[in-house]
């Protein structure tokens, strides 16, 4: 409903401009990458785990998607991508589990190393191998880019959230970490090693984000490297849809709400382009919907309290007047 | 508590080997030892300071390469300082360790006008040589301030708001551009502002109607995202100008693939400021690039290097401070695009060998510093790297 | 003292343990220090170094000084950048009538959006770390908007406070007010409280949402002071002023043996020498004068490696 409502909300403001099928289309593509993104991030954090990595291991996976794509084609870009991205999932899972400290400093210190990985390999790849990469970014192999294209994008989301879906609700791995993330000492007591279940949590997010990586490296042709930390801010708005897609539970699937907490960013995002606002509105938006989603239940009792409160003021109020009336 | 203390060692030990092997992947372009004592008496060269700003890309490492071979020529030692992010902060906190390490000279530039100030007052209290890389002062107070200081050799900068008023020129007379839509790149640059005002000023003067803005992108896909919105809100949308597209790596190729994805790769004419690598695969007939401004970010360092140079050998220190300044290259085809990325922003190639700056510049007066900069042409450079 | 009574009765653990808990941290900036001293050729305790070094310990220490009041209560707050990026660009605007007033800006500004942080946790319900996350996309926004995407220049005379006096003088007192009020004050022992159990805490009288509200407030004038330095540092607002203070405050806080979840074993001497190896690994680096990708691959090192050396696994019940 809410991203209907906030369409509607643009549409009234912008008629001409959103009011067209390409329009809608629009928003919908744009919500796909970041929906995949989100899958991955969401199993890590349920299970409690802060993770700002993700934006630099999906960049690696790009990296490592585009130079199997160019020897082995379609099947070699995924694999590609999925095997880099489990293994950095692997060394990050190892070492949380290893070292026992917190995933903050363990994703944000892999992240700093990660991204000066991704720079070498940019400027490694563009030396020996400049089909693949230029100094700047790694080339999308030709033949695969039709993914990142409506419908395509469309039939591997739905195909991803299926999949999502079924790992979600049927797995044992995805019900422990949400009781790990719920009350960890519950889960312990009741026999499930937290550790080992966040360490599956990075190992499934990470084939999720891997496929994230193929379909955003699909859509744009490019997959740029990071540096000074920048791949940090990519993990935010999944992050934030995860969160929404959760306050969500009750009424939706996770993959749904999901997908609707996307849907709601780049209603926005694109609806500030279409009133030709400056976009430093946008983040002021996105923030303040965050907060407005997460805290509505809360103000929704606040304001039933209050109605029952000035009620029950009322009714003693005049529970005085009858009872004088009486004497 | 054993396998603790086991632990621990083995983390040390860890973190050890890892801090060594960092250290030895210290790149060759560096000065060969920053840790000189420079209280000895003045036998070493000069010491010649700047901020190097490799990590944001092959732009900045070209300049790496150019300084490096220039000093080398004048053997004058080039002290580079590499900062990531930080803004005025990490610029300044940059100049005061350029000074403890017993800089002479420093090529200063600046995040924003409002610091250059500032780093005047820096570089006088310590008695530090400096000239003011591509940074116009836009305040006459400022400027007038700047250039009383007793330390400053000059000045260089680009007319930003030119540049970017020819493009959108460009874009409307040669490509039939009426209704533009801005990608800004740049968070926090100055220099944006003055972009700005350029794309403003044309648009006013050919009737072209400024559509939306969109600024402060991060990655290639956000590019792609930007352009995705405009053409789905504004199907009339027949222009792109990129501003400044050295931040984002790969944002050229992300705003070609939203074209790509909706057919509209012929119909829309895009301009660029700043270049990007593989340019020249977007140029040309029915690819959307049209127009690029480029390039006068290595010649705005070069001639600031070679005047600091000509500075400390004593040429033109009666004109001092004195004012340059360069121009962007306009790009129009493939095959300049293609060579410009060969001859200009290359690292691997530099711009001109140690012997062809003393030829050129090094030694020589302002007139033909600035008759330099005014002829720099692709055809000149691929003739001094025939 | 008091809080370590407390806490023995809490936990109960073995003293010699914690003694050996206790001076890891010490040894992890002892090393530190001896390291890059060693690196650099001595320059990093240098007479010279000392003047550059007291501005990386000034953004080291006082964000941590605010945090810990948060962090003890196993809160936190990712709008630093943004809270101080939108007082610095006020205080600019301002400046240029009056230097006090644009003080005084800033820290109406700062404790504002200190209280609207608070008010989104406390009173909405919303976990910190995400409350926060959409404040800092709001403040972020907002100061985009005020700067209109370039800078802000400040009154000059900004520099004249620019001296060794200002930034030491200013970290030791906010260090001496942050540390008595943290150890030797109620309310700094109900944070610690509310940290280890909210629901004891509550049952023991604390009035637990006025005193979770208030650490947002601490932390807000921490970025009203962090602001005043950015504006005495480069009389400049930009967008990017504030930088990655949240991470590196956040980071500073564990290297230093803060655990996010708070508790009793948080200590106040984690401010001290979280910060000092921050400025310390920040400042020796850059003298190293190595290239910035070089830089940060062995910051993400040392940040894993000691966080691992100090971080107190035992008393953590949760590692998130």
């Amino acid at each position: 409903m809410i991203p209907v409502a906030l369409y509607l909300v643009m549409l009234l403001l912008a008629p001409n401009r959103v009011g067209n099928l390409d329009s809608i289309i629009s928003m919908l593509t744009l919500a796909v990458v970041p929906t995949i993104t989100a899958y991955g991030v969401h199993f890590g954090f349920t299970s409690g785990i802060m993770d700002f990595s993700v934006g630099s291991r999906m960049t690696l996976a790009s990296m490592a998607g585009c130079i199997g794509g160019y020897y082995f084609g379609p099947i070699g870009m995924i694999l590609g991508a999925v095997l880099a991205s489990l293994l950095l999932a692997t060394v990050i899972g190892k070492l949380f589990a290893l070292l026992k400290i917190p995933s903050f400093v363990i994703s944000l210190g892999s992240l700093m190393v990660f991204e000066v990985i991704g720079e070498r390999l940019n400027k490694y790849c563009a030396d020996v191998l400049p089909d693949v990469a230029t100094w700047q970014y790694f080339k999308a192999p030709a033949s695969m880019q039709f993914i990142g294209k409506a419908p395509y994008n469309f039939i591997v989301l739905i195909l991803i959230a299926i999949v999502f879906e079924l790992v979600n609700t049927r797995t044992k791995i995805a019900n422990q970490a949400r009781v790990v993330g719920s009350d960890e000492l519950i889960a312990r007591n009741v026999g499930i090693d937290p550790m080992k279940v966040k360490f599956g949590t990075f190992i499934l997010g990470s084939v999720f984000l891997a496929m994230a990586a193929v379909v955003s490296t699909c859509y744009s042709s490019a997959a740029g490297y990071y540096a000074n930390m920048g791949s940090m801010g990519i993990v935010f708005k999944p992050m934030m849809s995860v969160i929404i897609g959760m306050s969500m539970g009750r009424l939706v699937r996770s993959c749904v709400g999901i997908f609707i907490g996307n849907l709601c960013l780049s209603v926005i995002f694109t609806g500030i382009i279409a009133l030709g606002w400056p976009d430093n509105l946008q983040n002021i938006f996105l923030g303040l919907f965050l907060v407005g989603v997460l805290g509505m239940p809360t103000i929704q009792r606040y304001i039933a309290d209050f109605k029952r409160r000035s009620a029950a003021n009322k009714a003693h109020a005049d529970a005085p007047a009858t009872a004088a009336k009486v004497q | 508590m054993k396998m603790k203390k086991l632990l621990a060692t083995l983390l040390a030990g860890t973190m050890l080997v890892g801090l060594l092997a960092a250290c030895g992947d210290k790149p060759g372009n560096e000065t060969q030892n920053p840790v000189e004592t420079k209280d000895t008496e003045r036998t070493e060269p000069y010491k010649l300071g700047y901020v190097d700003m490799s990590s944001y890309g092959a732009t900045f490492q070209a300049v790496a390469k150019d300084l490096e071979d220039m000093c080398k020529a004048a053997n004058i030692e080039l002290v580079p300082v590499q900062i990531g992010g930080g803004g005025s902060d990490g610029m300044a906190t940059a100049y005061e360790n350029m000074i403890n390490m017993g800089i002479d000279g420093v090529l200063a530039s600046s995040s924003s006008e409002g610091q250059v100030r500032l780093m005047a007052d820096l570089f006088e209290e310590n008695d530090v040589d400096w000239f003011l890389v591509n940074r116009r002062l836009s305040d006459p107070e400022l400027e007038e301030y700047v250039f009383s200081q007793s330390k400053l050799v000059g000045n260089e900068f680009c007319y930003e708001e030119d540049t970017a008023y020819e493009v959108v020129k460009r874009l409307h007379e040669d490509h039939g551009v009426k209704n533009l839509a801005v990608i800004g790149l740049t968070l926090g640059d100055a220099a944006g502002d003055l972009r700005d005002k350029g794309i403003a000023k044309a648009c006013e003067e050919f009737g072209i109607k400024m559509l939306t803005e969109t600024r402060g992108i991060v990655s290639a896909s956000d590019v792609t995202n930007a352009v995705e919105g405009i053409i789905s809100s504004y199907p009339e949308v027949d222009g792109i100008f990129i501003v400044g597209g050295l931040v984002t790596n790969g944002a050229l190729a992300g705003a070609n693939q939203a074209l790509v994805n909706h057919n509209m790769q012929d119909k829309v004419a895009i301009g660029m400021i700043d270049i990007a690598a593989g340019m020249e695969e977007y140029m040309g007939e029915g690819k959307p690039l049209k127009v690029v401004a480029g390039g006068n970010l290595v010649m705005d360092w070069v001639i600031a290097g070679a005047c600091m140079i000509n500075n400390v050998m004593g040429v033109n220190t009666d004109e001092t401070p004195y004012k340059l300044n360069t121009r962007m290259m306009f790009i129009t085809n493939p095959e300049d695009a293609a060579d410009y990325s060969v001859y200009y922003e290359n690292p691997n190639v530099p711009m001109l060998s140690g012997e062809q700056w003393n030829e050129t510049l090094l030694g020589k007066d302002l007139e033909t510093i600035q008759a330099f900069i005014d002829n720099y042409s692709l055809d000149y450079a691929r003739s001094m790297s025939k | 003292m008091n809080s370590t009574t407390l806490k023995k009765e809490q936990s109960g653990f073995k003293l010699s343990a914690k003694t050996v808990k206790s001076i890891v941290p010490f040894l992890g900036l002892i090393f530190i220090i001896v390291f890059f001293q060693v690196t650099t050729g001595g320059r990093l305790l240098s007479a010279r170094n000392l003047k550059t070094f007291a501005n990386y310990a000034f953004s080291a220490i006082i964000p941590c000084c605010g945090g810990i009041f948060l962090m003890s209560q196993g809160n936190m707050d990712y709008s630093l950048a943004g809270n101080i990026c939108v007082s610095a660009a006020l205080g600019a605007m301002v400046s240029q009538t009056s230097i006090p007033l644009a003080i005084l800006v800033m820290i109406v500004a700062s404790l504002t959006m200190g209280a609207i942080n608070g008010t989104i946790c406390i009173f909405l319900g919303v976990n910190s770390f995400i409350a926060t996350l959409g404040a800092s996309f709001m403040y972020g926004g907002l100061a985009s908007v005020l700067l209109g995407g370039g800078s802000i220049t400040a009154n000059y005379d900004f520099k004249n406070i620019d001296t060794l006096v200002f930034k030491y003088g200013t970290v030791l007192v906010v260090a001496v007010i942050a540390l008595i009020v943290f150890n030797y004050t109620s309310f700094g022992k109900h944070c610690r409280s509310i940290g280890a159990r909210q629901e004891v805490a509550h049952q023991a009288g604390v009035r637990v949402r006025l005193e979770r509200f208030i650490p947002f407030l601490i932390s807000g004038l921490a970025c009203a002071i962090m602001a005043t330095f950015t504006l005495v540092r480069t009389c400049n607002a930009t967008v990017t002023s504030g930088g990655n203070t949240q991470i590196n405050t956040m980071l500073g806080l564990l290297l230093g043996g803060v655990p996010f979840s708070g508790g009793w074993n948080s200590k106040f001497r984690s401010v001290i020498i979280g910060g000092l190896i921050m400025a310390v690994v920040d400042n020796g680096l850059f003298l190293l004068n190595l290239t910035v990708p070089t830089q940060q691959l062995i910051k993400g090192f040392i940040f894993i490696v000691a966080v691992a050396i100090s971080f107190d696994r035992e008393n953590t019940a949760v590692i998130k």
